[in-house]
């Protein structure tokens, strides 16, 4: 339904920064009508930009992204914007995801006023008191500012948005990492159950290794810019290196991550500085392959 | 919401609002009272002032203060506090058109170098040769070729002026620019102009009543440097400007001239400032620099 083909994306470094830092490196990715795909990975790499890039936010520097089958570079500006309902987005930060001189209700109704034909003939008000009805929310929140709400409210209001248009592809970036623990929960509860009535394809990312294992239908792992590993059970099964150790007891959100200020070495694995099994082979970057159930990048594996 | 602590970057004032900033807020209170009364003044001079300012009185010239002419006369016998109350019209007029102007252009020129990454560049360094002439320097080749009217100083206060708007909406532009509900919007299929007009630029108003305040009080300024310079509205209209140049050389004789003028000029400025800066304390806590 949506793929990624070589998907490589250089930020532009200024005068002084080194113009060869790739944010995302030769990534491929698919994802399937109604099926969820958990990204997991360390802040910093690149998991957002991958994700931006897939909404084609963010124009690849290299590579192809293809919507139905159809390559979205090739299409005109009109006609992505006219393709774009069915793309949606659940950031990070629910107090800068709405207007804040816009009342909730006007924004959760934007996406029918940039597409007016996807109302088909229903009544504005009528879809609001859906929208609001589905994620939760009273009449009388909508009826006021971003500002008056709380996170997990707003963070339902940016659900009503994205659902508005029942698009067939929505991408979470880490919806619930700014939320109370106790609050997360049920904004979860609420992306599942909304996913599965639309039936749309969903692109969770995310750095809690729990939450990626109980939401994907399939897992990618990405370090430094690449997929290290990914199919259906690789949370249970790891067999890269780095996957065994994220889903280690401490995993990494626990300060079990690598250390930020080591060097990664020009041509070599992303993970050789801190594998336990590296050898000479991994100075050359292991192409990712096949095995069976999933895809892994590591010499070792074979 | 608690009193005395709303937000212009959060939400449109209301009135209730407003009122509860202004009960906590004296130096604003000042501002707004001082600047709201020499706009009625101005406007209602027909009815306050006691002569027609151009009528001369001959025989009563350099006259002192009396319940007929309240600040004396002029070297023509010209009442001068009725010329002082019409004198605002023309200055206060030219002033609010330029602002206007100026805002409308650092609005278009702001917004359109921040969004868009590849004009950034050129209008940005337009913008840099503008801001790099001091403003009377590009208002007195204007003046020379289109002369001392009214619209020559609206040119000449434009030129240089709408450079310091653009750099600051830009920067406005920049931050809003990179919030979650332009990326959702624009995920959702926005076109620019939705973004910029329906996003961007509600989000600017904070910055952009600021600045305009502050440059209401340097546009009547540059206005009665104009006129002090004899390059400002030509006599017999009443400026004030004008009307310091010409009184100054009988500041002994006729002190009223100068001074009722020049304290116009002080009490106006006076309060843009105070509004402008408090304006800007609401708007952004953390800075206390001035931008103009």
């Amino acid at each position: 339904m949506i793929e990624g083909r070589g998907l490589t994306k250089y930020f532009d470094a200024g005068f002084l920064g080194d113009p060869s830092a790739a944010a995302v490196d030769s990534v491929d990715i698919h994802i399937g009508p109604g099926e969820t795909l958990a990204l997991v990975g360390e802040s910093g790499c690149g998991k957002s930009t991958l994700g931006r890039m897939l909404l084609y936010l963010i124009h690849p520097t290299r590579g192809d992204v293809l919507f139905e089958g159809k390559n979205l570079a090739k299409m005109r500006g009109s006609e992505l914007r006219a393709l774009r309902w069915k793309f949606q987005i659940v950031s990070q930060h629910p107090d800068n995801a709405l207007n804040p001189r816009w009342t909730v209700a006007r924004s959760i109704l934007e996406p029918f006023r940039i597409h007016s034909k996807r109302l088909n003939g229903r009544g504005m008000n009528g879809e609001l008191e859906r929208l609001i009805d589905l994620v939760g929310l009273e009449p009388e929140q909508a009826a006021r500012y971003p500002h008056q709400l709380s996170g997990g409210e707003l963070q339902r209001a940016v659900i009503a948005r994205a659902i508005a248009l029942d698009p067939a592809f929505i991408v979470c970036d880490e919806p619930t990492s700014m939320l109370d623990v106790s609050i997360q929960a049920s904004i979860i509860r609420l992306l599942q159950e909304r996913q599965k009535a639309i039936g749309c394809a969903c692109l969770f990312i995310t750095h809690d290794i729990q939450l990626a294992r109980i939401l994907g239908d399939r897992v990618a792992v990405m370090l430094g810019g690449r997929i290290v590993e990914e199919g259906e059970k690789i949370l249970d099964h790891p067999l890269h290196p780095f996957t065994q150790r994220i889903v280690s007891p401490h995993g990494i959100s626990q300060g079990n991550g690598l250390p930020e200020d080591c060097k990664i070495i020009p041509g070599a694995c992303t993970y050789l500085p801190f594998c336990p099994r590296g050898t000479g082979r991994c100075h050359t970057l292991p192409e990712i392959q096949d095995y069976g159930d999933r895809r892994v990048s590591c010499h070792m594996v074979a | 919401m608690d009193a005395g602590c709303v937000n212009l970057q959060d939400r449109f004032p209301t009135l209730r609002g407003i009122m509860d900033v202004l009960r906590g807020n004296v130096t604003l209170t000042a501002g707004l009272v001082i600047f709201f009364t020499l706009f009625l003044i101005t406007i209602l001079a027909p009815v306050i002032a006691p002569h027609d300012p151009a009528e001369q009185d001959l025989g009563n010239r350099f006259a002192s203060p009396t319940p007929e002419y309240p600040l004396g006369t002029d070297q023509f016998g010209r009442c001068i506090f009725s010329r002082t109350v019409y004198g605002g019209q023309i200055s206060l007029a030219i002033a609010v058109i330029s602002t206007v102007a100026c805002v409308l252009i650092g609005i278009l020129v702001g917004m359109y170098a921040g969004y868009y990454p590849r004009l950034d560049a050129p209008l940005m360094r337009m913008t840099d040769i503008f801001l790099a002439f001091p403003a009377i320097v590009l208002a007195l080749p204007i003046i020379a070729i289109v002369g001392p009217t009214p619209l020559g100083i609206i040119l000449a206060i434009l030129l240089p002026g709408w450079a310091k708007f653009a750099r600051v909406i830009r920067s406005s532009t920049l931050s809003v620019k990179s919030s979650g509900f332009v990326e959702a919007s624009k995920a959702a299929g926005a076109t620019d102009t939705h973004i910029l007009f329906r996003h961007i630029l509600p989000n600017c108003y904070g910055p952009i009543i600021e600045i305009a305040t502050l440059g209401l009080g340097s546009k009547i300024i540059t206005i009665t440097s104009l006129g002090f310079l004899g390059l400002g509205v030509q006599p017999p209209i009443p400026e004030w400007g004008t009307m310091i140049n010409q009184g100054l050389t009988m500041l002994e004789k006729a002190p009223m001239i100068a001074l009722s003028a020049g304290s116009m000029i002080v009490l106006f400025v006076l309060a843009t400032n105070l509004i402008g800066s408090e304006l800007r304390k609401i708007i952004d806590p953390r800075s206390d620099t001035i931008v103009i």
